[in-house]
């Protein structure tokens, strides 16, 4: 080993505290990388595998009824490569392990494996016999989430009639990657699931022979790349039968969620790294810079020996490396074993055949490369200040720091007021303002990952709160198969348990205006409803108008229409006449793209009297109430499905809040990392700085505490003013990621309660003192009468 | 570059040399005139008052510093138009320092620091031979911090050496030393030259070293004042301050 390798490798080990805390920063970046760079690949690879092998669809037209023949008729269409016809219904469902009525969508299915598109895969049991009528393929996540095996049996409420079903498998298709139920923002496999069934048994009881009300199909490559033209032209033949524009594949939900996480990944696996290596690299120069100064004798020394500049720019450049490969190293290995654990996590929510992180040579690769680039990037201008140094120049000793006043002294007064720990903390925070500045850049970067973190946690809570306990207040809500006059509401209301129950209709539509189109439905409510409470931004309930529309505000922005102005309504089922409405006032909604109306005039856009098509029930909550209420709830003949408010309560904070609390987890410790990382540095290099000034304090009688306390003033004002540059940045960076947020029926909260701020501010200064710790623990075993002697 | 061996003519002759400082407007002529030639195997001594310009001439000649004015020839070349690189070359094989401070780096051991100067040299010397010479084969796996200021200066001179340079350059080499350490470092500078035959230039304001000389230099305000041959020499030991 050279004698410079010898070097490095024992001043590596001096400064490895320091240098441990860099690499630590620097590890979170390429870990950020590797982690999501490799779930982008693991995710984009086993979607692309599952479409392929199922055939995914490329677009779905649901239509009223619709013989078999137009099915041919939409393959001929140029653009079209290839269409099925199949039939879906939504249904309720009663499983033997489950007290609750359940809802499904229900999907004929070809016998023999007949099926172009969509094709399930089965992990479980088998396929449909071939003249087995009753029997029922599910899909997998609600059979294992409601643990039912092939073999059991379950009814279904099919067309008012009530049909046993035996489970002879469970299956995947990657149109239901991610499997929401209607008006559901994250999968509930408890509670919904799709059944598929023998397409000739489902023509039977729908009385649906030869015909489909979904059709699904392939485009050819242009047309995939482009399909609005070919759409329409698929309306258009299909608009007799009742149907409407198709969804591309990208509008598909599955496909939606899928892809946005995917190309959320993508994004932070460049946004993420960007912020810790810069941060490590500011660090890293500000830890490389004062190497450098202090063995500027060592320096000169070897250049007199007739080491060459390059020779030395290398050793220093060498340090950083170091602390570059290490990170690189275990920031690999960590984005490795993260990419698994989130793999895992990932299953929870996404429904894949297989879904496993791989290795990619490519992706640690380049880890490695941008950690070292980082690295020595951050260590260059140490390394050139070695390189620059005239070898004369080096040898003398370096003229005393010019002591001049800081500004803050010419306000005499208030300068008057510090006390002399002070002072001396203020006079080196301003002399050495390049180090200050990383100081509080770290701090702030820390403190915004911090609020990002919190008021996530915060709007999930809120956006939860206000759909489920301030707008939809109803215990359960009931939707029905068809429309139903008045005595629906008095039969629920009289179901054991039940409170109170009310009326809705809602009505499937498009939403019209200024040539901009949207899918949505309107919700008719009583005119003084007290289970679906509208509210404006502010929570405040708004009344519903006797006439006209109330539209939430994503919506509207949607739409660009204002209030006072008409929409264009084209409802999408029963007799589908079109009409005009004015919007009166705007709604706020985070969940869906909600348009609310009284229900009597609803009826009457419709063509009816009053027509209700769903109820909402209070209930008086006790639990075996409850039990009854379900009972009696799986005979209702008209029963479409049913859903709980405290089962969607809680699935959403499962799947929102649960998932969300690894991330914030992460955020935490990264934020942590940096904080104490950046803080450390600035207090250690300016404890070796100062070593001498110090070393005199000693001497004239300072302890250990007092002097370790002057540290901690100068690291406390660089965490403060930090920390509060972090709480407007954090919450810019919040607001850019809700603007950036890209679906239609979500939207993410803008809150901010005090709390926030409070938490942030607090585990700032905690980290910061747990970096001080280091110091003091530095400052009690530092050899004072050594320091007394350096002489430079 | 040619650093070959070429007898009869100076080692090392400076002429006219000038060294100017700017110091922001203002401009400080450190160095006037110096002319001065140093012959192989010689003894020099250059005394001078601190602040005289000792240093500024020993950077100079060592291919630390480029002179303002005037030339530095060493051998048959020329010092002020070489390049960086030609300068380092000229350090690493013709040059050994030894400094006031030792300027040992602090993370190598005195074995180590020796290593330092062998591993870039030509032709070096045999490292435990040289750390023996300088008495410190015992302590040649300490590092500096355990060493004794002599010995650490000891270590330095070991360093110079072993890299087998023709010209030793001493910075005030027991300017950090006791009397008695002091002279047993000067023993050993003038061992090497009696042992070896190396040209030995030494720096100091102390005067008193000035009779071990083949030649003293005196020096003021940055001018030579007279240069003094000394016939016969007193050994280290007799020398008192
Ligand atoms: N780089 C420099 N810039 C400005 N002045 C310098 C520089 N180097 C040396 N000097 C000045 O030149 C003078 C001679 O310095 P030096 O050669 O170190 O003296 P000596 O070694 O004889 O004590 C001193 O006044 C010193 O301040
Ligand atoms: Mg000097």
């Amino acid at each position: 080993m050279s004698v410079l390798a010898r070097k490095l490798r024992r001043d590596v080990w001096h400064a490895k505290v320091t240098m441990l805390a860099i690499a630590a920063i620097m590890t979170c970046g390429v870990l950020c990388f590797v982690m999501m760079r490799s779930l982008y690949f693991d995710l984009s690879t086993a979607q692309d595998d599952y479409y392929r092998e199922c055939r995914m669809a490329d677009f779905w037209a649901d239509l009223k009824k619709a013989p078999l023949q137009v099915v041919e008729r939409i393959a001929s269409i140029p653009g079209v490569a290839s269409a099925s016809g199949r039939i879906s219904f939504l249904a309720t469902v009663d499983l033997p392990t489950s007290v609750k009525p359940l809802r499904a969508q229900v999907l004929s299915l070809e016998a023999h494996d007949g099926t172009r598109h969509n094709r399930i895969l089965l992990r479980r049991g088998r396929s449909f016999s071939a003249d087995g009528r009753a029997e029922a393929i599910l899909n997998d996540a609600f059979a294992t989430a409601n643990q039912i095996e092939p073999g059991d049996s379950f009814s279904l409420l099919l067309n008012n009639r009530r049909q046993e079903f035996r489970v002879v498998g469970t299956a995947l298709s990657s149109e239901f990657v991610y499997l929401l139920g209607p008006g559901s923002l994250v999968p509930d496999p408890q509670h919904f699931g799709v059944v598929y069934l023998q397409r000739g048994y489902v023509e039977e009881i729908f009385d649906m022979q030869g015909a489909a009300n979904s059709i699904v199909g392939r485009l050819t490559p242009q047309a995939a790349a482009d399909p609005d033209p070919v759409l329409k032209q698929i309306e258009r033949v299909l608009g007799p039968f009742g149907g409407q524009r198709p969804i591309a594949r990208k509008n598909q939900m599955s496909h939606l969620f899928l892809d946005s996480e995917i190309e959320g990944l993508g994004t932070f696996a460049t946004i993420a790294p960007a912020i810790f290596l810069t941060v490590a690299a500011l660090v890293l120069n500000i830890l490389l810079s004062r190497l450098a100064e202090s063995q500027r004798t060592t320096i000169g020394t070897l250049k007199a020996l007739g080491y060459s500049r390059l020779a030395l720019f290398r050793h220093y450049l060498a340090f950083g490396l170091v602390i570059g490969l290490l990170s690189g190293v275990a920031g690999c290995l960590l984005g490795y074993l993260s990419a698994r654990g989130m793999c895992e996590i990932y299953q929870q929510f996404f429904e894949f055949p297989s879904l496993h992180t791989h290795f990619y040579p490519r992706i640690y690769l380049t880890g490695l490369l941008i950690s070292s680039v980082c690295a020595v990037t951050g260590s260059a201008n140490g390394a050139w200040r070695a390189l620059r140094l005239a070898p004369a120049e080096a040898m003398r000793a370096k003229a005393p720091p010019v002591g001049g006043r800081i500004f803050l002294e010419r306000l005499t007064r208030l300068w008057r007021t510090f006390s002399f720990g002070w002072k001396m903390a203020l006079r080196n925070l301003i002399r050495n303002r390049a180090r200050t500045s990383v100081g509080i850049f770290t701090a702030a970067v820390g403190a915004s990952l911090l609020v990002i973190g919190f008021v996530s946690i915060e709007a999930t809570q809120f956006l939860i709160d206000f759909q489920y306990r301030q707008i939809n207040r109803a215990d359960f809500d009931l939707t029905l198969q068809r429309e139903a006059g008045w005595e629906v509401v008095q039969e629920i209301g009289q179901l054991p348990g039940v409170e109170h129950a009310e009326p809705q209709l809602h009505v499937s539509c498009t939403l019209h205006h200024r040539g901009r189109e949207r899918r949505g439905g309107i919700t008719g409510l009583p005119s003084r409803p007290s289970m679906t409470i509208p509210r404006d931004a502010t929570g405040n309930r708004l009344s519903i108008p006797p006439a006209g529309l109330l539209v939430t505000s994503k919506l509207a922005e949607l739409l660009d229409v204002e209030e006072g102005e008409l929409v264009e309504i084209r409802p999408t089922t029963g007799r589908r006449l079109p009409f005009s409405a004015p919007v009166v006032a705007i709604a706020d909604s985070y969940l869906g793209n909600n348009v609310y109306a009284d229900i009597r005039y609803l009826s009457r856009q419709i063509g009816e009297e009053l027509a209700i098509n769903a109820v909402q029930v209070k209930s008086d909550g006790s639990s075996a109430s409850q039990q009854a209420f379900y009972r009696r709830v799986k005979q209702l003949p008209a029963l479409e499905g049913i859903s709980s408010r405290q089962d969607t309560i809680k699935s959403l904070q499962q799947a929102l809040l649960d998932s969300q609390q690894t991330s914030i987890a992460m955020l935490i410790g990264f934020a942590g990392i940096i904080f104490f990382g950046g803080m450390l540095n600035v207090s250690l290099v300016s404890l070796t700085e100062r070593l001498r000034e110090l070393a005199t304090l000693r001497v004239l009688g300072y302890g250990k505490w007092r002097i370790g306390g002057l540290l901690l003033r100068e690291s406390m004002v660089i965490n403060t003013l930090g920390a509060c540059a972090g709480l407007p940045l954090g919450w810019l960076l919040y607001l850019a990621m809700v603007e950036s947020y890209e679906m239609d029926f979500v939207r993410l909260p803008i809150v901010a309660p005090p709390w926030v701020w409070w938490s942030t501010l607090l585990l700032a200064a905690t980290f910061t003192i747990a970096a001080q710790g280091v110091v003091q623990w530095r400052i009690h075993r530092l050899d004072w009468l050594a320091g007394l002697q350096v002489k430079e | 570059m040619n650093l070959q061996v070429q007898h009869d003519s100076p080692l090392l002759s400076l002429s006219g040399v000038g060294r100017t400082y700017a110091m922001g407007e203002l401009r400080v002529e450190v160095l006037k005139n110096i002319s001065l030639d140093v012959q192989q195997g010689e003894i020099l001594v250059m005394v001078g008052p601190s602040g005289s310009g000792k240093s500024t001439i020993l950077n100079l000649i060592g291919g630390m510093d480029r002179p303002s004015t005037g030339s530095i020839r060493y051998r048959r070349t020329e010092l002020t138009t070489a390049s960086d690189a030609e300068l380092t070359r000229y350090r690493r094989e013709a040059i050994g320092f030894v400094f006031q401070f030792y300027n040992l780096v602090p993370t190598l051991t005195a074995r180590e620091n020796v290593m330092a100067s062998t591993e870039i040299a030509r032709q070096p010397l045999d490292v435990d031979e040289t750390l023996g010479r300088v008495g410190l084969t015992e302590r040649a796996d300490h590092f500096p911090a355990q060493l004794s200021g002599g010995e650490q200066q000891r270590v330095s001179i070991a360093r110079a050496l072993a890299k087998n340079p023709e010209l030793l350059l001493c910075d005030e080499p027991t300017g950090a030393l006791d009397f008695e350490t002091g002279k047993q470092v000067l023993r050993l500078l003038v061992d090497l030259r009696e042992q070896i035959g190396k040209t030995i230039l030494i720096i100091t304001h102390n005067t008193a070293i000035a009779p071990l000389a083949d030649r003293v230099v005196h020096l003021r305000s940055g001018e030579i004042t007279e240069i003094v041959a000394n016939k016969s020499p007193l050994p280290p030991e007799e020398i008192v301050w």
